[in-house]
């Protein structure tokens, strides 16, 4: 019975990551593409804590802490640069960023 | 229970504390009185430095101790602090002036950078997954708010988000690869992965396979090797000089660092399967990144795509899985950190007024007007070429050998012919600092006693290494058995 929960955990995994992967490509707004990318992290928590379940193995449970930190971490910084750049240009479009080249 | 050994993690240590004290230092200095951030930054890194290589002299000292088994002070780890220590204080020497003629020398920008600092040297040390992605992000969360420094600049914005998004994405793609390799094998330890995977039965073959991918894919994003590079050319363009020069130094041997003690260290028995993933990548990487760069007119977009095509050249050490390779990786990465850190450098320390000389007819005629800085400049472009007398020729040299012999000639000569390819875009800023005459007035800065300082060190180990490779040569091959 546990290892077709795991399974099934797995899978919605798998999903969540792909939308989210999708999700950045395909959004314009930068914070709907930082709300993907959190997406992924999140998919990348579940297949942790499912593989924990069915290892017996507190390991991925521990890294699941980690991987929330840093991702609230990496949201402060990323919201603040997010910020730094509106002050210049009145827009969140990412297709506007182009002083560089992509 | 036994005591728990925290001495790999010192250098690491007296870094974050380094960091956190400039930072008060910072906000306890009167305005308009001298900053003491680049002083404090230099007596720390150097502090961390000697540690580094007290440790490294004998087992006495900590080398070769661990921690829990999560980090290590092997002869590998102590070879990057070496490096990385080395290459941060050269970027601190620089930043002084670079940032006095661009706006705020705030102790924010030092303290950041040794917080990225510290992520590197755990990068490099950490033996198990937890510590190795904690690690990574200190390095690239602090990397992200040092591009966006120069807060008056779109360009420098752009920059920081750029990587910001293909970072935070990168991440995501290693972090997969983790778990799949962790359910695998039960546990987040390299050692143990190892194990896992020797013994995986058939069914977990794939599992397997399909971590060591997402692997590539989060790493490739770290290194700029093609398709994972486009962010690169953007940030290193955007990114405030020095920063750019920590980043094409640091942040590529740091990164190269944990993809070999990842793969060749823990994942060889799956090597069938991801040495012809890799050599083919890095066959893309040097066409794309030595063509990429012949199309450039800016010389920090020219540099971006030469650290791309230089992570194609790496990797075509990597194929070879043998300690000669790391070996090879290991010396090229000490070549390569030098000769960017003094080419970014140069470019920084001659900036003047929020402008830097980043066109060919800004360096044109640089051989009369500044006799010392062209020929150092020459130096790290025939380096960076690869032509003898300089430790890129020595490097290359090794970095090919090794794929050679793992029967991967193809590779081999791709890499050759596309070096013979580079000589034209480097070449070209030779020929235009000695033969062109110079246009206009000399508008650039005199390079201060401290950017003088790390471009001559960096003159002297790229010459250094062309001239007499032997010594870092045998440390690269005693650091490299140590990972294998």
């Amino acid at each position: 019975m546990s290892g077709s929960l795991v399974q099934h955990a797995l899978l919605l995994s798998v999903a969540l990551f792909t939308l989210g992967a999708l999700g950045v490509f395909m959004r314009r707004n930068v914070i709907t593409i930082f709300m993907c990318i959190e997406l992924m992290l999140n998919a990348v928590n579940l297949a942790f804590v499912a593989f924990s379940r069915s290892l017996g193995t507190f390991d991925g449970q521990v890294l699941v802490f980690f991987v929330m930190t840093v991702a609230a971490a990496e949201a402060a910084v990323g919201l603040a640069i997010v910020i730094a750049l509106h002050r210049h240009r009145d827009t969140l479009d990412i297709d506007s960023f182009n002083l560089l080249k992509w | 229970m036994p005591a728990v050994d925290l001495r790999p993690l010192l250098p690491a240590l007296i870094v974050a504390v380094t960091a956190l004290v400039v930072l008060l230092a910072q906000a306890f200095t009167p305005k308009g009185s001298r900053s003491p951030s680049m002083g404090l930054t230099v007596t720390g890194l150097a502090g961390a430095l000697l540690l580094s290589l007290t440790m490294a002299s004998d087992g006495r000292y900590g080398r070769g101790a661990n921690t829990g088994g999560s980090v290590v002070a092997d002869d590998f780890t102590l070879f990057f602090h070496v490096l990385l220590i080395g290459l941060a204080l050269m970027a601190a020497l620089l930043s002084p002036a670079y940032y006095r003629e661009n706006g705020g020398d705030r102790g924010e920008y030092y303290s950041l950078m040794m917080f990225s600092l510290v992520g590197m040297l755990g990068l490099v040390s950490a033996t198990e997954m937890i510590s190795m992605f904690v690690a990574l992000e200190i390095m690239s969360v602090a990397l992200y708010a040092l591009c966006g420094t120069r807060r008056d600049q779109v360009e420098s914005q752009e920059a920081a988000l750029k990587y910001f998004v293909t970072g935070a994405f990168a991440s995501a793609f290693l972090l997969f690869g983790m778990a799949l390799l962790y359910g695998l094998s039960g546990s987040t330890s390299l050692a143990r992965v190892a194990r896992g995977v020797a013994t995986a039965t058939p069914e977990q073959i794939p599992l397997a396979v399909l971590g060591c991918g997402l692997l590539i894919v989060g790493f490739g994003f770290k290194v700029a090797s093609v398709p994972f590079h486009m962010w690169t050319p953007d940030v290193y363009e955007g990114a405030p000089t020095t920063v750019t020069a920590l980043m094409a130094a640091g942040v590529k041997a740091a990164s190269f660092g944990a993809f070999l003690r990842v793969f060749l260290g823990s994942l060889p028995t799956l090597r069938e399967e991801w040495v012809p993933a890799l050599a083919a990548l890095a066959a893309i990487t040097m066409v794309i990144g030595n063509l990429g760069a012949l199309a450039q007119s800016n010389l920090k977009r020219m540099l971006a795509f030469s650290s791309v095509a230089h992570a194609g050249y790496l990797m075509t050490g990597m194929v070879g899985t043998t300690e000669a390779s790391a070996q090879a990786i290991l010396f090229y990465l000490v070549a390569y950190g030098a000769v960017n850190m003094g080419t970014f450098g140069l470019i920084a320390s001659l900036s003047k007024g929020g402008r830097e000389p980043l066109s060919l007819q800004d360096v044109a005629g640089l051989g009369a007007r500044r006799p010392a800085i062209a020929a150092s400049l020459t130096v790290f472009l025939i380096s960076l070429t690869g032509i003898p007398i300089s430790g890129g020729f020595v490097g290359k040299f090794y970095l090919f050998g090794a794929a050679v012999n793992a029967g991967y000639t193809g590779l081999a000569i791709i890499g050759v012919l596309m070096s013979v390819v580079s000589a034209y875009y480097y070449l070209r800023v030779v020929v235009a600092m000695y033969m062109r005459e110079p246009e206009g007035e000399d508008v650039w800065s005199t390079p201060e006693a401290p950017g003088r300082l790390a471009a001559l060190i960096a003159v002297a180990v790229t010459l250094g290494l062309g001239i007499w490779p032997a010594p870092v040569l045998d440390l690269a091959r005693a650091a490299a058995l140590s990972l294998l």
